[in-house]
């Protein structure tokens, strides 16, 4: 069974007449998008050159990078015509500290319970030993 | 499109009512900007201090000398 292709009409090429007009064709042109958010602002060497910098009174946030001083300054025009101005500093990030391995605490004895613990038990054995000895030698005279 | 200082002082050299103008410019402009609603309520309360406060503060934001500023506009008019 052989296969039908259906071309559409407008796909079909037209002989050109060389008497018609030819009309560019469409070419894209790039639409200017107003919706697009964008930030205000410009790098600065000081953080005097940010403070004076005069900025739009439409209360937009402007940013001022001031990569040597390691800053980030930022400005804008409040309602009452002031302005705000903020600093950001940076800051090293904090190392990373070893995990430290949690341990079951319900596995071990404090020392001092431990050494009470081996003293009770020393004195049992030499109390024992001791009776023991006596035993052993009272037992050995009576024989003789 | 909004009308520049210039343009609203030759109009209101041209005759047009000032307290209009600046009202339509205010009106105009509050839609998108905070600071222009704010001077449109004052202005509508009658609040001149409020507005003068205003101006005072824009003109340090500026680093200028508002009365000296003030001064030269109102040479304009005369």
């Amino acid at each position: 069974m052989a296969y039908q292709t259906q071309i559409p009409p407008s796909f079909i090429q037209q002989p050109i007449n060389p008497y018609m007009p030819q009309f560019p064709t469409q070419r894209y042109m790039p639409v200017e998008n107003n919706n697009v958010n964008y930030l205000k602002g410009r790098p600065v060497t000081s953080i005097e050159e940010a403070r004076v910098a005069q900025i739009d009174f439409d209360g937009t946030l402007n940013i001022f990078t001031d990569i040597a001083n390691k800053r980030i300054y930022t400005k804008q025009i409040n309602i009452d015509g002031t302005s705000s101005f903020n600093i950001y500093t940076l800051t090293a990030p904090e190392p990373e500290k070893p995990a430290i391995p949690q341990v079951d605490l319900n596995e071990y004895v404090k020392k001092d319970e431990l050494n009470t613990l081996l003293k009770q038990v020393t004195d049992t054995i030499a109390v024992l030993d001791k009776k023991f000895t006596q035993q052993h030698n009272a037992e050995a005279g009576a024989k003789f | 499109m909004p009308i520049n200082g210039l343009q609203l002082i030759q109009m209101i050299k041209g005759g047009n009512n000032p307290q209009q103008l600046v009202m339509s410019v205010l009106q105009q402009r509050a839609q998108e900007n905070p600071m222009y609603a704010n001077l449109l309520k004052l202005a509508q309360g009658n609040d001149q201090q409020g507005l003068e406060q205003i101006a005072r503060n824009l003109a340090k934001e500026r680093g200028m000398d508002f009365d000296k500023e003030f001064a030269n506009f109102k040479q304009i008019f005369k």
